[in-house]
């Protein structure tokens, strides 16, 4: 693989790092709060800030948490065209056929795209900064009271710590099958719409039927390592949270009652 | 002491053709047996069912003591009998080396102060200290198999199956894996029993069993069985290298005093002879 998948975790010393998983989750989720109130330059400004200021904290290696911006750029480019074009608000500054270029629409595109490349940051520096059975064990604790209304929370919590720890090992086996049909003819990198959407079925199929299998295979091996469900496991006594915790919770509520009051005072 | 006991052990998938027919094993306490045959012959699926991944059908199997038929006993049995795979990126659950291996563990609610000196004793029994707060799917093919087996031995099972681990790896790997299991077998305290297609890893057993069709064809020492190179290609076997040798000199009127099952008895023999 070229590129480090998304949703790696790296062990490491940092302030981030050390922080309990649980304030990790919720101040990630406020921050998101946050993010989705966003409406203008100086809410995006803090927003960048903050998510900067967080990937200096983690010291994590930039470039692997940036490099799923850099792999979706095409994504950004067409949110953006998409709702630049499409956007029924606001005065036309250009229009043909069914386009209508509006200002409107561009500020849209741009808080679209600005809003998912922030929420990509903040939970690459998340998943770099914690392990992911540290994720699912604070997913269990918070997702808790969910077992009261009968939804087997720490099954769903489990769910996501192996679709997590499983991202690499399909990336590498999409990386694989890709080749394989390259070596066979496939034009993935053809510049033909037509002929690269003709050759994505190829390589679909094979990735969904591998992943059936390694679901089969590795809920045998689960089996056999004795798991019998979530509720008859080691529960780790939760500790209480420190005050460091307690202080970053405070942090990220205060960048998200910042970003509610931006978004009631300032206009785009 | 017999750790393993079964008998007449038959097994359909659902399909009507058996899996297994009739099939019987036998291991003794510390033992290592390995157990040779053709993909589809049913090896897996027998090894199966000594820690009930597969339900008894018919036949009789005890596994250290545990009457493998009563479904009571089911988590005892993968408790005592633990297994590792042959795709080890199949088997991990997380992608820190320290949390998969505290997987089992903690599915056993092991206390919690417990754990880590269980991982890193674990870990260091198969020589990858240091490696706790790595990423799985970062490491060699051997290096994987290795955590795997680090996460069965963390359970201090009584019996380990090992089910064609070392299929996916290079002759690195194929060494490093092994070795582990070679050591296991020296400290006498586990009994092991290995799946595999090279019948050169079979050498190392104490006893081999030969399986075709669903069934047990042979059962014997290496030396019995591997060096019958006929009963091996009935079973859709090649000899070890030795061994063929041994028969190709033969024809060739160069026979040697006995037949070699091992590249250090092979040389033995041409000193011998010239």
């Amino acid at each position: 693989m070229s590129a480090l998948p998304a949703g790696q975790f790296f062990p490491g010393q940092s302030v981030l790092h050390a922080l309990d998983a649980r304030a990790k989750l919720l101040g990630f989720f406020l921050l998101l709060a946050g993010v989705v109130c966003a409406a203008s330059l100086p809410a995006y400004a803090v927003a960048f800030a903050a998510a900067g200021a967080l990937l200096a904290l983690s010291r994590l290696p930039a470039r692997a948490v940036l490099a799923p911006l850099k792999r979706l750029w095409l994504f950004f480019v067409l949110i953006f065209a998409m709702n630049a074009l499409f956007y029924e608000r606001g005065d036309a500054l250009w229009s043909w056929w069914i386009f209508r270029l509006s200002k409107a629409g561009m500020a849209q595109g741009a808080n679209v795209a600005a809003r998912v490349a922030l929420m990509m940051v903040l939970s690459g520096v998340l998943t770099g900064t914690t392990a992911p059975m540290e994720i699912t064990g604070a997913l269990n604790a918070l997702f808790k009271p969910l077992a009261l209304l009968g939804i087997p929370a720490q099954e769903i919590a489990m769910i996501l710590g192996i679709a997590i720890q499983f991202i690499p090992t399909l990336l590498e086996e999409t990386d694989t099958i890709r080749k394989a049909q390259i070596a066979r003819g496939a034009r993935f990198e053809s510049r033909s719409l037509w002929r690269r959407a003709a050759s994505l079925p190829p390589l679909v199929v094979p990735i969904f039927l591998s992943a059936f299998r390694r679901a089969d295979d590795l809920a045998t091996a689960m089996e056999a390592r004795g798991y019998r469900g979530a509720a008859n496991r080691t529960h780790r006594r939760a500790r209480p949270l420190r005050r460091a915790d307690w202080f970053a919770l405070a942090l990220c509520t205060g960048v998200c009652a910042l970003h509610v009051v931006l978004r009631v005072c300032v206009a785009f | 002491m017999a750790v393993i006991k079964g008998r007449d052990i038959s097994f359909s998938y659902g399909s009507g053709k058996k899996t297994l027919d009739h099939a019987s094993i036998r291991a003794e306490a510390g033992e290592l047996i390995a157990l040779l045959g053709c993909n589809g012959c049913g090896k897996s699926t027998l090894v199966r069912h000594l820690n009930a991944l597969l339900p008894l059908q018919k036949g009789e199997l005890r596994v250290a003591g545990l009457d493998a038929r009563a479904q009571a006993n089911c988590w005892r049995l993968r408790r005592q009998c633990g297994m590792v795979f042959q795709n080890p990126d199949n088997q991990f659950v997380s992608s820190v080396v320290e949390e998969d291996i505290a997987f089992g563990l903690e599915n056993y609610e092991t206390p919690e102060e417990e754990i880590p000196t269980r991982v890193r004793a674990a870990l260091a029994a198969v020589g990858m200290s240091g490696f706790e707060k790595r990423a799985p799917h970062l490491l060699s093919g051997g290096q994987k198999q290795r955590v795997a087996l680090a996460g069965v031995l963390a359970l201090n099972p009584d019996i380990i199956v090992f089910d064609e681990v070392t299929a996916m790896l290079d002759p690195q790997g194929r060494r490093e894996v092994l070795g582990i299991i070679d050591r296991l077998r020296a400290g006498g305290k586990k009994t092991l029993v290995m799946i595999t297609h090279y019948v050169e890893e079979a050498v190392m057993a104490d006893r081999v069993y030969l399986m075709a069709g669903g069934n047990v064809t042979a059962q014997g020492s290496p030396r019995d069985i591997l060096t019958d190179a006929a009963l091996l290609a009935q079973n859709g076997l090649l000899a070890p290298l030795p061994v063929r040798m041994y028969e190709d000199l033969k024809a060739a009127g160069v026979p040697l005093e006995r037949c070699p099952l091992t590249n250090e008895e092979l040389v033995e023999e041409l000193c011998r002879f010239a």
